[in-house]
């Protein structure tokens, strides 16, 4: 599986626990798509915006704004969602306001399994067919999915719902959206993680999971926050320690070297978990970023280096 | 020699070690004082491994105590020396201590088993389709039930001190809104119109629980999802009112306890931008609605180093190691004063609750490890 292909399709879909990093890779993604010449349409799912302060812009809400030259960005909001979907469905804001208006028939449409969630990700869908002339409107879809349990979740939500309720408009539309998600030639979800056991536990979960059941294609493995290897192979520190009396600040530099090892090693042994994962996806690392710099300029640096790795593989 | 396959990885004996001369802290106030400890957080914390200690603390106080957890890593359970069931197990390792793990699933089908009245009642419940989603999928389920499942163990049981963990919500807030997501969702004024029992003719007109413009929503309703689907709803709605009183006096109860002098929160957090943001919400919602928060533990913290460190310093340890020991410090340097903003920050942010940091113990690759270094720390707050 080659990574120029993977990137070559219309959906990308980006998981990952809340923390790791990924709505950082989804906007990196779309700039580099964006830059390129794709005309690029970024997604937040009901998420606190975080995407407006990597672009240095105003807020992100339900709204479709232009954030850069061929770049534009959404935040879905479950309710406008869920309005926008019925009013489309019935042709009509009288009707939308008497089946909205009785507070038993909104708790229904409420109730359906993740209704809200399907009209989100069917809004996606909707983007995705829509056309300017000839061509697709939006070349490339970047979709910073909920956090990890709701990622898959919302990964899911169109094929259950086809199996729960099978007939009507809502079904046929939900299997449309599952196949379109299922495309290896439309869509690929990248995971994105942290050398450290939990987030490396769900990233396989996640993995195995959307493999299993045969969600969408698998696309790339993202390790963020890696630790450079300065002390491997420097077993003796413990030993060292012991020179110095405990209060003393030869004791403490050591301390300080023996955590960094201690963190280094659990990286190496956690890095070592991904060797199955790594047959699936092609793997890319990006360094850790010194604490306390500006989001932002984090930004422009992975951005950087994502630009570099995939160049890299071009040859 | 004898050796034990799983060796009891405690070292701490039931006396307390060094009371600081200034004597009780914080956490001790909390964990005398205080029946049901609630810790709170975002995932990847620290807080179940957070929860534990406070529960082993807890018990070398002398409490008799249980440590429910939600979700716990697998090596939690070695350190802890046992395999965590549904039911309290008595550790190994520490007296007066025991611990169990939450499933939500089984949570919610024991509320249903408890709070019906009859077997077919209850069988119906727990088949319908709609019960899945609302046990498993549905806004705030898991919450709710660990809640129920608190209020449950406390009547159940006589712990003098029982921890809650909570599931990793990405939303702090999702705990304290769940109850009254899921009662919203049952609350429906309309529920009147289900008295009316299934086979009647008045039953059978249950169109009529749509109110007058009933035929056209009804129709509307079905246009979306077929004419099935949507009875299929109205006899879940009717099969859950009966449900329903039970179910409201039960999340009134447990809410109640929630508030009540005996019980208090502990919120945990990391060292990290996001989660420290969080940390502070979470404490304003929570004193706004007049829960009792017992302590703020923020995890992982990077702490400054105590000595000056020269240049002949560094050199003597470049003599043992031919490393770039600047470039550590100074990352390490750059974290200290970074985390070192973030818990002022915080304690400005809130100022009425106790804030402990918990510096980045060494042990960070062995859970146990972990743990004794976690309790070795905390036994002086």
């Amino acid at each position: 599986m080659n990574f120029l292909e993977i990137l070559d399709r219309q959906m990308h879909f980006v998981c990952g626990k809340g923390g790791v990093g990924k709505s950082t890779l989804a906007c990196v993604l779309a700039d580099y798509f964006a830059k390129k010449g794709e005309r690029v349409l970024l997604v937040q799912i009901n998420a606190t915006d975080s995407h407006s302060q990597l672009f240095k812009c105003q807020p992100i809400g339900p709204q479709m704004v232009q954030i850069g030259p061929s770049l534009w960005a959404l935040n879905a909001e479950p309710q406008s969602s869920l309005d926008e979907y019925v009013i489309l469905k019935l042709r009509s804001k009288q009707l939308y306001k008497v089946l909205l208006g009785n507070s038993l028939a909104r708790s229904f449409l409420e109730f359906l399994p993740s209704l809200s969630e399907l009209t989100m990700i069917g809004k996606i869908w909707y983007h995705a067919k829509e056309k300017e002339g000839n061509e697709a409107k939006f070349s490339r879809i970047v979709v910073d999915c909920p956090a990890t349990g709701h990622g898959l979740h919302f990964l899911k939500v169109a094929q259950k719902t086809y199996e729960t309720i099978k007939i009507g408009p809502i079904a046929h539309e939900a299997l449309e959206i599952a196949d379109y998600i299922k495309n290896p030639q439309k869509s690929a979800v990248h995971i994105v993680t942290l050398p450290e056991e939990l987030p490396i536990s769900e990233s396989i979960d996640l993995a195995q999971k959307i493999k299993e059941e045969k969600l969408a294609p698998l696309g790339f493995l993202l390790v963020n926050g890696v630790l450079e290897n300065s002390l491997s192979g420097h077993k003796n520190l413990a030993l060292v320690q012991k020179k110095y009396a405990p209060e003393s600040p030869e004791h403490e530099i050591s301390t300080v070297l023996m955590q960094r090892f201690n963190a280094e090693s659990e990286q190496e042994k956690q890095l070592l978990r991904l060797k199955f994962l790594k047959k699936l996806m092609p793997l890319l690392q990006w360094p850790l970023m010194p604490k306390g710099e500006l989001a932002h300029s984090s930004f422009k640096q992975l951005s950087r280096i994502f630009s570099e790795q995939v160049r890299g593989e071009k040859e | 020699m004898s050796f034990n396959k799983r060796p009891p990885t405690l070292t701490l004996s039931s006396n307390l070690l060094k009371i600081s001369p200034e004597g009780r802290g914080n956490l001790h106030k909390l964990l005398n004082q205080k029946r049901f400890i609630v810790c709170v957080g975002s995932g990847g914390v620290g807080k179940t491994t957070i929860s534990c200690a406070l529960g082993l603390l807890a018990a070398q106080l002398g409490k008799k105590t249980l440590i429910v957890t939600i979700d716990p890593a697998k090596r939690l359970a070695d350190a802890l020396g046992i395999s965590l069931g549904e039911t309290p197990k008595a550790l190994p390792t520490q007296a007066n201590c025991f611990a169990m793990m939450l499933d939500m699933q089984h949570a919610w089908d024991n509320m249903v088993m408890r709070l019906s009245t009859t077997a077919e009642m209850r069988d119906e419940v727990l088949q319908n389709r709609f019960y899945k989603y609302l046990s498993q999928d549905m806004a705030g389920s898991q919450e709710f039930v660990a809640c129920e499942a608190l209020y449950t163990l406390a009547q159940e049981h006589d712990f003098d001190t029982i921890i809650l963990d909570t599931p990793p919500t990405s939303n702090a807030l999702d705990f304290l809104d769940a109850p009254k997501k899921i009662l919203g969702f049952l609350d429906q004024q309309a529920f009147h119109y289900f008295l009316q029992p299934k086979n009647t003719i008045m039953g059978k007109l249950s169109m009529g629980f749509l109110g007058s413009a009933s035929a056209l929503i009804h129709n509307l309703l079905e246009r979306f999802t077929g004419k099935t689907f949507v009875e299929e709803f109205i006899d879940f709605m009717r099969v859950l009112r009966e449900l329903y009183p039970p179910i409201i006096a039960r999340t009134k109860a447990f809410q109640q306890l929630l508030k009540s002098a005996e019980s208090s929160f502990v919120i945990v957090c990391a060292a990290k931008e996001a989660s420290i943001k969080e940390a502070s919400i979470f404490q304003k919602e929570l004193t706004t609605r007049e829960y009792d928060i017992g302590l703020i533990i923020c995890n992982k913290v990077t702490k400054n180093l105590q000595n000056n460190i020269g240049q002949e310093n560094i050199d003597n340890v470049r003599k043992s190691i031919a490393v770039d020991i600047e470039k550590i410090l100074k990352e390490h340097e750059v974290n200290a004063r970074h985390d070192k903003k973030l818990i002022n920050a915080l304690q400005k942010q809130c100022a009425q609750t106790p804030l402990i940091a918990v510096p980045k113990l060494m042990a960070d690759s062995n859970e146990n490890g972990t743990l004794n270094e976690l309790l070795r720390f905390l036994q002086n707050q």
